[in-house]
């Protein structure tokens, strides 16, 4: 890049900076009942913060924990019953 | 046995591949009987033997890594389809085993590994290899950190020497099929609760996904976290080129310099998309303080 054009460049990035930031700072600021203009940029929507299950809620977790062959013969029968659940709910009793 | 030996053994037996149809192998790699092991630290019970104590660790252990690689790669599955997928997760697995104490990275090389198994899926290879990049794009935007972005007293001395940094969650992807419209869709059509399923045998028998049709056309992606939600947003070449410039630890001058290279936009061309770039990019906070160590 010449010269001149560098510092339209800079000057435009330094512009759009500016404004962005004011639009961020302004949309943080504005009353709960206006939807920020930012959320429209933001792209399409792919998933909430809070979705019906909490993602992975169950990594690394082991369901059968405790329910050894012995009370609960079978296999993976104890999946699914809630042993991992991460919203306070209890596991239902077999 | 001591208690570490007693771990290592249990370990391995836990974490040995099943069988085709997801059995505990009767033999282990040495050629040891997995009875006579299983036998020799587990007590059998009045209803079940030493062998199929151990086969319930051993096959949870399997359906757990594999519901982990699954349920981070929906649209992956809807493009191969139910059995091919699973064959996919499970040769994968194979080859990459869980090394960490979390399963969040489990699938992290999927994506890069697809590049090496054009056979899974011949025809359309290099389309499941860009659903399987965006689909990890929205694993590291979901949890990856969150830096304050920077304000205005942030920019008093910038200049083309000056380094801007980007959010960590912030990912730009370069993609040959505007595969979004793909991944979107199956996300449309299917409930969280499906694609969180966590046993491969257990699996209900997956609803038959209507994907859209995919010609070749270039995309350019940031997928990005705003306000704790997941967002994809289309972005034009050029700004690929100096978000991913910045991303790479280039100084803003040279940032400016590759994003237009080769371009026949006019310098006020330039400088009007210049603007409108880092405007977006600052009003959703993707430029931030580094973290300080």
């Amino acid at each position: 890049m010449k010269n001149s054009a560098q510092s339209l460049a800079l000057a435009a990035a330094f512009a759009g900076l500016l404004g962005g930031t004011a639009v961020r700072m302004n949309a943080q600021t504005a009353p709960a009942n206006n939807t920020p203009t930012t959320t429209a940029h933001a792209g399409v929507l792919i998933a909430q913060d809070k979705p019906d299950v909490p993602k992975h809620s169950c990594k690394g977790k082991n369901d059968c924990k405790g329910q050894g062959g012995g009370k609960h013969p079978g296999k993976n029968d104890c999946k699914g019953k809630g042993g991992c659940a991460t919203d306070g709910s209890k596991p239902s009793l077999a | 046995m001591n208690l570490l030996e007693l771990q290592r053994r249990m370990a391995e037996d836990v974490t040995r591949p099943l069988t085709p149809d997801f059995q505990m192998q009767l033999k282990a790699s040495d050629g040891r009987s997995t009875q006579e092991l299983a036998n020799s630290y587990i007590k059998p019970n009045d209803r079940l033997s030493s062998f199929d104590r151990l086969e319930i660790y051993n096959r949870q252990y399997w359906f757990r890594v594999i519901g982990a690689v699954s349920e981070d790669f929906p649209a992956v599955g809807a493009v191969l389809g139910a059995k091919k997928f699973d064959a996919m997760v499970l040769a994968y697995l194979r080859e990459n085993p869980s090394t960490s104490f979390t399963l969040r990275n489990l699938g992290s090389k999927l994506p890069k590994w697809l590049e090496a198994h054009p056979e899974l899926s011949p025809r359309r290879h290099k389309l499941l290899l860009d659903v399987a990049r965006l689909e990890w794009a929205y694993v590291e935007a979901f949890d990856g950190a969150d830096l304050p972005p920077l304000t205005a007293a942030d920019f008093g001395d910038l200049g083309g020497a000056s380094k801007l940094h980007l959010q960590p969650h912030l990912q730009l992807l370069d993609l040959r099929y505007p595969v979004d419209e793909l991944v979107l869709a199956v996300h449309r059509q299917t409930a969280p609760s499906d694609i969180m399923s966590n046993a491969v045998t257990e699996r209900k028998q997956p609803k038959r996904i209507s994907l859209p049709a995919m010609r070749r056309s270039q995309i350019h992606l940031a997928v990005h976290r705003y306000d704790n939600s997941v967002y994809y947003r289309r972005i034009d070449q050029e700004a690929f080129r100096l978000l991913s410039a910045l991303q790479g630890g280039a100084l803003l001058g040279e940032a400016l310099e590759i994003a237009f290279t080769g371009s026949a936009l006019s310098p006020e061309d330039q400088a009007a998309k210049i603007q409108e770039y880092f405007a977006h990019a600052a009003e959703l906070g993707w430029f931030c303080k580094l973290q300080e160590s």
